[in-house]
């Protein structure tokens, strides 16, 4: 399997404090990698920098087997990179339905890109003519996921999708997530709460203060868990 | 999602296709500094065009003169683009900083409320907040 973004020996920061210490892992080209870890890991700005949204200081970040380090963050997304970012990114005054109109951007039609959404989520189209500011939290992170999906992603990254869900709802999305990457999308998953997102990985990587603890499958990640988050060593997976 | 394989392959050949620039992240340090010697820069070349405006004799002082009136024009022109790109970069500086922080502490806030939430949503399983 090839692989479709690799980070090698990353560095970044805000000004002198540097929050990102030498990150390297692959993601293969249609598989689930979830970065776990703590607040204040590092785990957002990982997901900046791999967008071009924040510069690294250091290191590699290849793509497709290029160093794209100093790419345009829209050159980026206009190639197939989307991020799905914390707080879902959604206009709170524009309908579903204008949502899905944004994302016609990518040379596609409104028609397919609702037939997609609706048959992906039936809630949604429900909600077409509903401003989505008052759509519940689980249907705003579907819209998001939709948003995203619509553009045809090559690599889709997702920053927190359980933040301030029901359990029920997180299990629902991550479904959804699972049936994305069987579809061959390569899907990078930020989390902090490891329970579901584990259950879709293929892979899976502990960041802990910028870096990374360990890197598996998720079931010899599950077992460092409790020790990565709570500061202590982990033995068991691979280091890097 | 359709067509996928050919989706990678498209992918590939897009990002093969990019223009990438050198990273800049110390951009703004660059303009504080570049301003910082603009400004200097500016001062020398004023104090000289001021001897040089004196120095001026013989017959005809005036060429010299008009000369120094000029090079006193390009050091204060020097002077105000330093001071111009000094406080781009310490602002872009500034801003940066209070942006992170005011990133950290909404981040913090909403970590507040989750946590306030999940502890009311945890007696309902099927409850979906907004």
């Amino acid at each position: 399997m090839s692989t479709l973004l690799s980070l090698r020996e990353v560095r970044a920061g805000y000004g002198p404090i540097e929050v990102l210490h030498a990150i390297s892992f692959d993601v293969p080209t249609g598989s689930v990698v979830a970065v776990l870890g703590p607040n204040g890991a590092g785990k957002t700005t990982l997901l900046s920098v791999i967008a071009g949204l924040h510069p690294a200081t250091s290191g590699s970040i290849v793509m497709a087997g290029r160093r794209v380090n100093g790419a345009e963050p829209d050159a980026l997304a206009r190639a197939g990179l989307c991020l799905v970012p914390e707080g879902r990114g959604i206009f709170p005054n524009l309908t579903v339905h204008e949502h899905l109109r944004m994302a016609t951007h990518s040379r596609r039609r409104l028609r397919d890109i609702e037939d997609e959404t609706y048959e992906r989520f039936p809630r949604l189209a429900e909600r077409r003519t509903q401003v989505a500011g008052t759509l519940s939290g689980g249907e705003q992170q579907m819209l998001a996921l939709a948003r995203g999906l619509a553009t045809r992603p090559a690599l889709l990254m997702l920053d927190e999708l359980s933040m301030g869900l029901a359990p029920l709802i997180v299990e629902e999305l991550y479904a959804q997530v699972a049936a994305i990457a069987a579809s061959g999308v390569s899907i990078v998953v930020v989390e902090q709460f490891a329970g579901t997102v584990l259950g879709v990985a293929d892979l899976a990587a502990i960041l802990v203060q910028g870096r990374i603890g360990a890197v598996g499958t998720p079931a010899e990640i599950q077992a460092d868990l409790s020790a990565a988050y709570l500061g202590a060593a982990v033995d068991h997976a691979r280091p890097r | 999602m359709q067509g996928q394989p050919d989706r990678i392959e498209q992918f590939e050949a897009d990002i093969a296709d990019l223009k990438i620039t050198d990273p800049s992240a110390r951009r703004d340090q660059l303009s504080t500094r570049l301003g910082i010697t603009g400004m200097v820069a500016g001062v020398v070349l004023g104090v000289y065009a001021y001897s040089l405006s004196y120095g001026a004799g013989g017959d005809n002082p005036a060429p010299q003169q008009r000369d120094a009136i000029v090079l006193g024009l390009v050091a204060v022109s020097v002077a105000v683009v330093g001071a111009a790109l000094y406080v781009k970069g310490a602002m872009s500086s500034f801003l940066r900083f209070w942006l992170v922080r005011d990133l950290h502490e909404r981040r913090a806030q909403t970590d507040r409320v989750v946590e306030q939430l999940g502890g009311a949503a945890s007696d309902d399983p099927s409850a979906d907040q907004p």
